[in-house]
């Protein structure tokens, strides 16, 4: 069931195209990973999702309908800004409790548990925490509520690998429970372990869409050989990236769409050892930007 | 050191700049109108005579001996009042060159690269005396360069000198502040409110008994007389200042970066907070409490004087005479001036209520409350039903001050009854300004700040208007100049109707436009 539809959304701000044309679904259940470098129109995507931002042309859709001039659709959201400054005179736990009454949650004892979870001192003013501990509250409301559309703006970005893991969890659990989850992030490491499928954006266009295997194809894969002969000619091959000659034998990077080549230059060379790496996220994303062009 | 000064004044020094063009040209335009509007000294005479009032005393000092001339008029008229905004000019300064800056991490930062305390404090200490050194000189020349002969040297210098030590004065002050309170609201309102008060002071004073205003540092603006006698000896006792700087560094250098000596910190169970309406107030809660208490207080002072104001009129037979010949109550005309001039003042807190959603934009939180289910109409009206609130109940407790210490005064016939009148009457002016407000917030953040200049033009045309003579046209365009001036005249509900309804009007445009505007 699709919970989530962008269709041909566009934001202008003056000259600039915040974003152009963002076209993506989100299904029940599934975690979206939404990546791309500062200032791609990540934020300002998800925040024409929420209603802050009003889309020049294009379409959101919730659950097949439209949200325009649909004042309950955010019901069923719950949103992480990526940076949000708290009111400082409140304290954690008033924030949280506001939340919780406007959204009319009662359910304590989970907030507890999530403050516990999270190590949260939730006795001081919000003025006197850190960027991590903001997001811990804001990272608190989305978890207590029972919405059933998560959306993550670059949410581990001031937490400590200890609470990403919390973070990862719980998400985790959410996923579970059947809720969907949208998740925007720099931090491929993080969008490669959560996402069932992903959204690259650049400058504005969303310029590849789909599960992460798919995406592998396009990218380059890490090769590990060990040969009889020296291998350092084979750096001079087109297809051939990355090369390092290391203690566990000769590292580098093929195109995946000429294996072929690869392996018959390679045979020459008589190698006795091969290994491969999987592609990770951070190698289809550095193509795109390294090239300036979509592979095909 | 160098880098630290150099990066200080990039931070503000369009903000420097605007005050003292701002200050300048409201300083010396005056010497130019009156040139035109005062030119004999038997029209300046009649001035001097409607000036020695105990209602404009209050206001603006008590008039000088010896011959009015263009100059002494000027400075009678002028140094006082621009006092406040020179002050204003040092504390605004000061807080963001110091504890705001601290507030943002920025003082722990450069003080983490090297840069020492001493260089840090020297920064602020010599921005603060640079940029009032410099208003000084602007309003020497502009002084000394005007057309009347009655500009003296000594005189011009007197002027300049004494109002930018003032300010100095008020910016040394806001340092000593920004070490003893935890943050740069703190340190803002505090300073604040000791300039607002010793001008009280100075009012009340000045017409109950002049030897005792001596202690409000505006009283020795006054005894320098500059123009006339000259007493430059009245400027020695700014030398306070010295000790404020020497307080602020001792302070500053024996802290915690970030630490104050007194916290605010008042430790309670967490509340619970079921609405944004709730939120709102509670947020807003030492603002508007100190705001009201500050109306009480102004209301009072100006109530302690009707006493005097009546002795007066009463002392003054030519005057009463020519009042009573035209059919008019001077006690109440004077009463009606000063309760419109309240009334304006009683404005800036309900923008401040109505502006405060755009803190919460500017933060973020509006679109994170908005993601919640919130609406965003709704969070603006709550605002504006708010400030309107919150306007209405400052005059009146503003009004019922002033009744309350007048009560024992003689020869006024007003109810308190008549007071409350007079609140509703001058309320819809603040139902206006909140409208405007909120229109402004519905088409722009970034357009708000119109309805502050709105404000302080409607403050000037009334305020100066009354002792400049300025033209009706410019009175019309100040909604408090088409409502009743109670009690003088009878409240009338027409005009009063249709100043409500414009405003209502405005914020109902404002609600509509921030439906669809973007947010953040």
């Amino acid at each position: 069931m699709t919970v989530l539809e962008l269709k041909g959304l566009t934001k202008t701000f003056g000259k600039t195209v915040a974003a152009q044309d963002i076209s993506f679904e989100l299904e029940a259940g599934e975690v979206f990973g939404f990546i791309g470098p500062n200032g791609a129109g990540k934020s300002t995507t998800l925040r024409m999702i929420i209603g802050a931002l009003a889309p020049d042309s294009g379409e959101i859709l919730m659950d097949g309908k439209t949200v325009a001039g649909n004042r309950h659709y955010k019901q069923n959201i719950a949103y992480v800004p990526g940076d949000v400054n708290l009111w400082g005179n409140l304290t954690g736990e008033e924030v949280i409790r506001f939340f919780m009454e406007v959204r009319g949650y009662t359910d304590t004892a989970r907030k507890d548990h999530l403050i516990a979870q999270f190590r949260l001192d939730s006795k001081k003013k919000c003025k006197t925490y850190s960027k991590g501990n903001r997001q811990k509250v804001a990272l608190i409301c989305a978890f207590l509520s029972d919405a059933r559309l998560l959306i993550f703006d670059e949410p581990t970005s001031g937490l400590d690998p200890l609470m990403e893991r919390t973070f990862h969890e719980q998400l985790s659990s959410a996923k579970a429970e059947g809720r969907s989850i949208l998740l925007s992030s720099h931090i491929l490491s993080e969008v490669e372990k959560l996402a069932d499928r992903i959204a690259i954006i650049r400058e504005g266009r969303i310029i590849e869409t789909g599960p992460l295997e798919t995406l592998r194809h396009i990218t380059r894969t890490e090769y590990i050989v060990k040969a009889g002969q020296n291998l350092a000619e084979m750096q001079k091959l087109p297809y051939v990236h990355d090369y390092e000659e290391t203690g566990d034998g000769t590292h580098m990077r093929i195109d995946n769409d000429s294996v072929g080549e690869f392996l018959e230059a390679l045979a020459l060379h008589q190698p006795h050892h091969l290994e491969t790496l999987p592609p990770r996220l951070e190698d289809i994303f550095m193509r795109y930007y390294e090239d300036g062009s979509v592979p095909s | 050191m160098n880098a630290f000064i150099g990066l200080t004044l990039r931070d503000v020094w369009l903000r420097v700049l605007l005050w003292i063009v701002g200050i300048s040209a409201l300083t010396l335009i005056v010497p130019f109108a009156f040139e035109g509007l005062y030119s004999s000294e038997q029209e300046r005479e009649v001035l001097r005579q409607t000036l020695d009032n105990p209602a404009l005393i209050a206001m603006i000092g008590p008039v000088p001996e010896g011959a009015y001339t263009i100059a002494v008029m000027f400075s009678h008229e002028m140094l006082v009042f621009m006092a406040i905004i020179h002050g204003l000019f040092g504390i605004m300064i000061a807080n963001a060159a110091s504890r705001r800056m601290e507030d943002q991490g920025l003082v722990e930062y450069v003080n983490s690269a090297g840069i020492t305390r001493q260089t840090i404090f020297m920064t602020q200490l010599l921005l603060g005396t640079g940029m009032n050194v410099l208003l000084g000189i602007v309003i020497f020349l502009g002084t000394y360069l005007s057309p009347d002969d009655s500009f003296t040297l000594v005189g011009c210098t007197l002027y300049a000198a004494g109002t930018s030590l003032f300010g100095l004065m008020f910016y040394t002050l806001t340092l000593v502040f920004a070490q003893l309170l935890p943050s740069s609201e703190w340190t803002f309102g505090m300073a604040l409110a000791i300039l607002l008060l010793l001008y009280l002071y100075r009012a009340i004073t000045d017409v109950v008994s002049p030897e005792m205003s001596v202690v409000s540092p505006y009283n020795w603006l006054t005894r320098l007389e500059p123009f006339a006698s000259n007493e430059a000896v009245w400027l020695l006792p700014f030398l306070l200042i010295v000790v404020l700087i020497g307080l602020a560094w001792v302070l500053f250098s024996r802290r915690d970066l970030g630490d104050a000596y007194f916290s605010m910190n008042l430790n309670k169970k967490p509340r619970t907070i079921g609405s944004y309406p709730r939120l709102m107030i509670g947020s807003m809660k030492v603002l508007t409490a100190s705001w009201l208490i500050g109306m009480m207080l102004i209301g009072a002072s100006y109530g302690s004087i009707f006493g005097d104001l009546d002795a007066f009129i009463n002392e003054n037979a030519f005057l009463a005479d020519s009042m009573a010949a035209s059919g008019e109550d001077p006690i109440g005309q004077f009463i009606s001036v000063l309760i419109m001039i309240t009334s304006v003042i009683g404005v800036i807190p309900a923008l401040m209520v109505s502006g405060r959603i755009l803190r919460e934009e500017k933060h973020g939180r509006l679109e994170w409350l908005e993601s919640a289910g919130m609406r965003r109409t709704r969070m603006l009206l709550g605002h504006g039903l708010y400030a309107i609130i919150v306007g209405f109940a400052g005059i009146l407790i503003a009004l019922l001050g002033m009744y309350g210490a007048s009560m024992t005064v003689e020869g006024i016939d007003m109810t308190a009854g008549d007071y409350v009148i007079a609140a509703i009457n001058y309320s819809a002016g603040v139902v206006l300004f909140v409208g405007l407000s909120m229109l402004l917030i519905g088409l722009r953040a970034r357009l708000h700040f119109v309805v502050w200049f709105y404000l302080l033009f409607t403050f000037f045309i009334n305020y100066l208007g009354l002792i400049l003579g300025l033209d009706d046209a410019w009175l019309l365009a100040t909604p408090f100049h088409h409502l009743a001036a109670m009690p003088s005249e009878e409240m009338a509900w027409t005009p009063w109707l249709a100043i409500l309804g414009i405003g209502i009007v405005l914020s109902g445009a404002g609600v509509m436009l921030f439906r669809r505007r973007d947010v953040g």
